[in-house]
């Protein structure tokens, strides 16, 4: 038949094209991310990575329904799926063992990780009393210069009332008396000497 | 695979080794067009990364090319270095890289194009780690980095243009990137920090390109560095412009460089190319890709055992290319059935261990929106497949390429290869108890269990009508439709005989099976020989199924050329020169395309009186029919009556011309 009649019979029982298929998300779906795009040698017993104890009764039951509905098992099939199960029972053993260690490791980390927790708690706290302590430190440091500035402001005034107070016309007037009295003073003084 | 899906680049790694500015070096020598539409894609697309566009005209035979950069240049769009006489590739690029000495570098061939921020995307590719040297990004030309087909110089798949294919890649793997052996130098993006280290390309040993990528990879390797392939840009690169046919020396030449010095090199990337890991990003893309094909997806089932109906679904698939996305399933082993993409060009395959992943199987075909199924053949699979219709809820149509329904033995023979008759049940338990059926059932399982798949199908196609009548014996209820396979039309050759030859040359066509006649071409020869009758037979294909070691028959009037391909037949029909073809079958054949074959070349043909033969050579002129069981000596004494009645036409039409 010529190529061309062919495809027009073929194709003419097909029923018009849908407007709209109804997609899942590109990308979804964990067996096409991971499996399904390797051939079997290439990713051994990748299935057994999602495996559970439902996953097997599924298998158990997906096997006994698609291939036993009509015959019994001969003894070879039998001893084929005893040795599957077998087989996905000490895959299934080795990785609770796997699980179980990796429990114990992520216990004893997550015990390391309470007591470093715990160990920047109180560091953060005591690096909050040493900020308090520089904060006081810097408070009284101000406070020191506040009153140093005020001294020497002070002290300043004191001098310049002594500077007047000797620039005065009255200390010069005096000053032959400061000196007379201050002769006195000395020759009273002497005998005792 | 890394994910560098928050995208941002590190602040740390930012502030410390992050040159603000990337020179994407581009050295021209050859191919105005590809430049223009190379610069011009460069050109088009703003990136949030500051860049230069630093081109090196190698000393271009082609003035209109000297000239069209040195007006681009006068616009300030490039930055152009002029060379005085060719230094080479990689002296070009070097000169290039040396330039900015602070400055990241992107070396992007002449003829490639890119898309949308295809820049940035690279940069945040090269600083998702302190460690990566280089990022190389997809392209349909890039061998390890190449999409759809690996390791291939692939054209842009159909209806995908570079735009929508890149911004495919940019949302399929957004954030995605998988570390290679090697970079690949098309378009490659070198961090500053690992050209420092590494130093430039090596121009000495690799002057004129090729191979000095791949060194470069090598020795940032040795100092840690890691080559990244940039899952989510896609760059086109037409390939070879430059080199023209120089190319596969020139890559001949770099490989035995390569050898010496980095002996290792070869290693790494076959023990790549064998894993492919780079494949799950490409199946996603393909899978992308198949989702949003316009084209209605039709799902054909078949076995993996060659033949005729591999033909017929390898035809088929072909004519239905142009209108729909054909996907065939087959077993790859006892457990495992493949889903391939049947369209030219693609390489696409998804693979199920069944019946683990029945769920999944069922969920990808749900996906792919698949809206018809045909079953081929389903011999090799698992059972669970019969299921598929019922579990998708989808029409389907089942083509009889032999007795299976019916038949666990599929064509109605016994161990020894001839037609069983069609005993009743008790006669097919014997059969059964002698050589199992797939599944291990009795008939009575077997034959229900496919009365039901084809009492459901929307159309049982048949292409003999003699088939249809035997099948409809044991399953009446299904909708039969008669359709003859298509075929390829084959140019007629004129093929002339040996009629005036010492001997009749008899051909047979296709793989000899016990079925197909084995046992009584081999009782014809011995008959031939015993007799000293002037038959020889040539059979045109081998003896048993493909791979199994071919019996040879020095003593007897046979031979056997050995396995050919169908384009080859008429070209060996006609080189033997036979008198008359033979078709020695035992079963009743369903159609047979090595028939059409024989038909085509308009020689005499000899046929049982089984199956479509009787049909299908109804209106041939020159055939001589005889019952199926007629013993060796019988076909031969058929034989020489032809070849003496033909001689003796021949001798007076002869007579005539001479008169």
């Amino acid at each position: 038949m010529e190529p061309e009649d062919y495809l027009r019979q073929y194709t003419e029982s097909f029923l018009p094209p849908k407007t709209e298929s109804r997609l899942p998300p590109d990308g979804s779906g964990l067996m096409l991310e991971y499996g399904c795009y390797y051939p079997s040698y290439q990713q051994p017993e990748a299935y057994l990575d999602v495996l559970s104890r439902a996953d097997l009764l599924e298998i158990v039951r997906q096997i006994l329904s698609t291939e036993c509905p009509q015959r019994r098992l001969i003894r070879r099939q039998v001893d084929e799926y005893l040795e599957t199960l077998r087989r996905l029972k000490d895959e299934r053993a080795w990785r609770q063992a796997e699980m179980e260690r990796l429990n114990g490791e992520l216990e004893r980390l997550n015990g390391e990780l309470a007591w470093r927790i715990n160990e920047m708690g109180n560091l953060g706290a005591e690096r909050k009393r040493l900020e308090t302590l520089v904060l006081d430190s810097h408070a009284e440091l101000e406070h020191c210069r506040s009153r140093i500035a005020v001294l020497e402001n002070e002290c300043a005034t004191m001098r310049a009332t002594l500077t007047d107070l000797r620039a005065s016309t009255s200390w010069k007037v005096t000053t032959p008396l400061r000196r007379f009295s201050g002769a006195v003073k000395t020759l009273l003084r002497a005998p005792e000497d | 695979m890394a994910n560098n899906s928050n995208s941002k680049i590190s602040p740390v790694i930012a502030a410390s080794i992050c040159p603000s500015v990337v020179d994407v070096i581009i050295p021209v020598y050859r191919g105005l067009e590809e430049t223009q539409r190379c610069l011009e894609s460069v050109l088009a697309f703003p990136q949030e990364t500051t860049y230069t566009i630093v081109v090196i005209n190698d000393c271009s035979p082609e003035p209109e090319l000297s000239a069209w950069l040195r007006e681009l240049a006068g616009t300030g769009a490039i930055t152009l270095l002029e060379n005085q006489i060719n230094t080479g590739f990689v002296n070009a690029v070097n000169r290039g890289m040396v330039l900015h000495p602070e400055r990241d570098a992107v070396l992007l061939n002449s003829d490639t194009e890119v898309h949308g921020d295809w820049l940035d995307r690279m940069r945040r590719c090269a600083y998702s780690d302190p460690q990566i040297g280089t990022v190389t990004p997809f392209s349909n030309n890039a061998t390890i980095c190449s999409y759809p087909c690996f390791t291939t110089s692939n054209l842009l798949p159909e209806n995908w243009p570079l735009d929508a294919l890149d911004k495919l890649f940019a949302e399929i793997n957004a954030g995605q990137s998988m570390e290679i052996p090697t970079s690949v130098g098309f378009c490659m993006y070198i961090t500053r920090h690992c050209l420092n280290q590494v130093g430039y390309f090596d121009a000495t040993l690799f002057k004129q390109g090729y191979g000095e990528e791949n060194d470069f990879s090598m020795r940032a390797m040795d100092l840690g560095f890691r080559q990244m392939l940039c899952a989510d840009v896609f760059v086109y690169h037409k390939g070879s412009v430059s080199f023209g046919n120089e190319a596969e020396n020139l890559c001949a030449a770099a490989q035995e460089k390569l050898k010496e010095r980095h002996p290792q090199y070869f290693t790494l990337v076959g023990d790549f190319c064998a894993r492919d890991p780079v494949r799950i990003l490409r199946r996603r893309v393909d899978t992308a890709r198949l989702r949003r094909s316009s084209h209605r997806k039709l799902m054909l089932i078949t076995h993996r055992m060659g033949g005729g109906t591999e033909k017929h679904v390898l035809e088929l698939a072909k004519l239905l290319e142009p209108d729909f996305e054909v996907l065939i399933l087959r077993p790859t082993h006892p457990s495992e059935v493949a889903v391939e993409w049947a369209r030219s060009s693609e390489e696409f395959m998804a693979y199920f261990s069944l019946p683990y992943a029945y769920m999944e199987l069922l969920d990808f075909i749900k996906g792919l929106g698949i809206f018809r199924i045909h079953f081929h053949h389903v011999i090799g699979l698992h059972q669970q497949i019969l299921r598929l219709p019922k579990d998708l809820g989808l029409p389907y149509d089942f083509t009889l390429h032999d007795y299976y329904p019916i038949c666990p033995q599929y064509n109605l023979t016994r161990k020894d290869g001839k037609y069983c008759g069609e005993p009743d049940a008790s006669g097919c338990a014997a059969c059964l108890a002698e050589r199992p059926a797939l599944w291990g059932m009795d008939i009575l399982s077997w034959r229900t269990l496919f009365k039901n798949l084809l009492a459901s199908a929307e159309r049982v196609i048949v292409p003999s009508n003699d088939t249809m009548e035997r099948v409809k014996i044991y399953i009446p209820e299904a909708n039969y439709v008669y359709l003859p396979h298509p075929e390829v039309p084959i140019s007629p050759l004129n093929i002339s005989s040996t009629f005036f030859g010492n001997e009749l040359k008899v051909v047979i066509l296709g793989h000899l099976t016990l079925a197909k006649g084995l046992k009584l071409l081999e009782s014809c020869a011995v008959d031939a020989k015993v007799r000293k009758l002037p038959i020889f037979f040539s059979v045109i294909g081998v003896n048993g199924f493909v791979g199994q070691q071919a019996r040879v028959y020095p003593d007897l009037p046979l031979s056997f050329t050995g396995p050919y391909s169908d384009s080859q037949l008429m070209i060996l029909i006609a080189r033997e020169r036979p008198d008359i073809i033979f078709f020695p079958a035992l079963w009743p054949e369903t159609y047979s395309f090595t028939l059409s074959y024989a038909m085509r070349s308009g020689l005499p043909i000899a046929a049982p009186r089984i199956g479509a033969f009787i049909e299908r050579l109804a209106d041939y002129p020159h055939t001589r029919i005889l019952d199926w069981d007629t013993p060796a000596a019988g076909w031969n004494d058929m034989l020489m009556t032809f070849w003496r009645e033909h001689d003796h036409d021949m001798t007076q039409e002869g007579a005539g011309d001479g008169a």
